[in-house]
């Protein structure tokens, strides 16, 4: 009896000992992150990681709000209490990941965020990358979201590590496309996502046209 | 004390040319030097490899390889030291190795580590089909005992605290790990996992890392012999793999660079990961291969500091073996 407590204390040990920091790398490297009509997308462009609530996926394939979209997302880095620090290079001049050119292949990226907390997101979370046509999401025109099934979640306190590579995980687009044949196979391409402007621009527009109508019927 | 091992002394006999120690056993030819350690560990959990093997119980070489399952290795009769072997000396213990043959022959399977099953005195039968991996019939191998839990961290001298300090070991087919506890008596060692059974015997294949975890921060002598040529590692998809080098001397900077990464790994894909050496466990980066390099997101990472006896995980999509440098080239 004594020994099997010891044994039981002595797992709970091992656990406690573990928890601390993990490191999550994105990569889009030997694939080439493509605009919807084929062309490579530019340096600069935002990519974001993170974890998407399982009710919320099918938003994520119909939505074209990138507002609704990101208050759902739950990002690794951009400055997040306890989502760790990016390492890229060169070095994004905002807060996200973006398309580096890695290996000097244009449409390409390679990121590690190190020192994340082991406790940001449970265990076995799925992990999603998230890439724009822009630099600032809010202003992006396309995106592409892409799942690595279970070679993409939140990896334990140890070996607390995961890779999420779009070139070897076979990877499920939420929206966009992945390339299965022709010149671009292998590669990805975002989808197109119609601008939906604000409730209050809405009203402005619909505004003016009634404005624009009555000065017509006033020259008539 | 903030890191695993630090100015550890370490007596490589050999090495400094001071003593060439040969083998007791009857059946040795071994003249491998012997190497002792000091692994001087902080409180909490350090992942480490054992950096020695055990003394060669003999050296030989084959006249035929059979093409099955479970080769059979016929000794020549030209091998200095065939027919000196007893029938049965190699043999499992109840369903365990206790032995393991190593392919000396320069080739592609230089380096194999395979477990022995049984022998008699003219043939050793293993548990692989080592025609597989390219072993041809007239190669030469050695035997040596298994490393155990035992061996490595003896009762009579390992001075680590009973039902307190523990070892962590990862098998490629069970995420789950297992933790043996030190007992401090009779074999030194039981698995927590299986309701305190006695697990002395339980071996760590070279190269093979584990995590020690300790109470106390404290200092654990390893002895063991200096192995030379290159060493075959398994590693398993999709499993914790720890791996280490056999690398004898604690002192001096190892890199990622000399663990030869690139020739095994797929480039982009698998990865490597090293830890913090302060108690904690933490990932201390990821790492790839371009093909030639060791990189990370930061550029060109072969620079990357990885001290032994640390080891480190890899990461795999497909199962491979790992061929560890050497780090002695002398002796078998």
């Amino acid at each position: 009896m004594l020994k099997k407590f010891v044994f039981v204390a002595a797992f709970i040990c091992f656990a406690a000992a573990a928890q601390g920091q993990v490191t999550i790398a994105a990569q889009g490297v030997n694939v080439l992150a493509l605009a919807d009509d084929g062309t490579i997308l530019p340096n600069g462009d935002a990519v974001r990681v993170g974890y998407i609530p399982a009710a919320d996926l099918s938003l994520f394939q119909t939505s074209n709000v990138y507002s609704t979209l990101s208050a759902d997302f739950t990002a690794i880095g951009e400055g997040n209490s306890g989502g760790g620090t990016l390492t890229e290079n060169p070095t994004p001049s905002g807060i996200y990941l973006d398309i580096n050119s890695f290996n000097s292949t244009p449409g390409a990226f390679d990121g590690t965020f190190n020192n994340v907390s082991s406790t940001y997101l449970a265990t076995g979370d799925p992990l999603y990358i998230w890439v724009f046509n822009n630099a600032n999401p809010a202003a992006a025109t396309q995106w592409g979201v892409f799942s690595g099934g279970t070679s993409w979640e939140f990896p334990s306190s140890f070996p607390g590590s995961a890779s999420l590579s779009l070139a070897t995980a076979s990877p499920t687009p939420i929206r966009g496309t992945m390339l299965t044949s022709g010149a671009d196979s292998g590669d990805f391409e975002l989808a197109n996502v119609a601008v939906v402007p604000e409730p209050g621009s809405l009203s402005l527009v619909a505004g003016a046209g009634l404005l624009a109508g009555l000065a017509w019927r006033r020259r008539k | 004390m903030n890191a695993v091992v630090r100015s550890l002394p370490l007596l490589i006999l050999s090495i400094a040319g001071l003593v060439s120690v040969q083998n007791t056993r009857a059946q040795s030819v071994a003249t491998n030097p012997v190497g002792y350690n000091m692994f001087s560990l902080p409180a909490g959990d350090s992942i480490l490899v054992n950096t020695f093997v055990q003394a060669t119980a003999f050296q030989g070489t084959a006249s035929a390889v059979t093409n099955a399952s479970n080769s059979v290795i016929t000794l020549s009769s030209t091998s200095g030291s065939a027919g000196t072997i007893t029938s049965g000396t190699f043999n499992e213990t109840g369903s365990e190795p206790s032995y393991y043959v190593e392919i000396l022959s320069s080739g592609s399977a230089q380096g194999l580590i395979v477990d022995v099953l049984s022998n008699t005195a003219t043939t050793i039968t293993v548990d692989a089909n080592l025609v597989a991996f390219g072993v041809t019939a007239t190669t030469s191998f050695c035997v040596r005992p298994h490393t155990t839990l035992s061996s490595l961290f003896p009762v009579a001298t390992s001075g680590l605290g009973a039902y307190a300090d523990y070892v962590v070991l990862y098998f490629p087919n069970n995420a789950n790990p297992t933790i043996f506890n030190y007992t401090g008596t009779g074999d030194g060692w039981v698995n927590a996992n299986e309701g305190g059974t006695d697990a002395g015997s339980q071996i760590i294949y070279p190269g093979q890392g584990f995590i020690l975890y300790v109470q106390n921060a404290k200092t654990v002598p390893v002895v063991g012999y200096v192995k030379p040529g290159p060493t075959q590692v398994p590693l398993y998809a999709g499993s914790i793999n720890l791996v280490g080098t056999l690398n004898p001397v604690l002192s001096g900077t190892q890199t990622l660079s000399n663990y030869a990464f690139p020739a095994c790994l797929a480039p982009y894909a698998d990865y490597v990961v090293p830890y913090s050496s302060n108690g904690l466990l933490q990932a201390a980066g990821l790492y790839q291969s371009s093909g030639t390099n060791m990189i990370s997101a930061s550029g060109n990472a072969d620079t990357v500091p990885v001290s032994a006896p640390n080891s480190v995980y890899v990461y795999v999509y497909q199962n491979k073996n790992w061929v560890m440098p050497s780090f002695y080239t002398s002796g078998n």
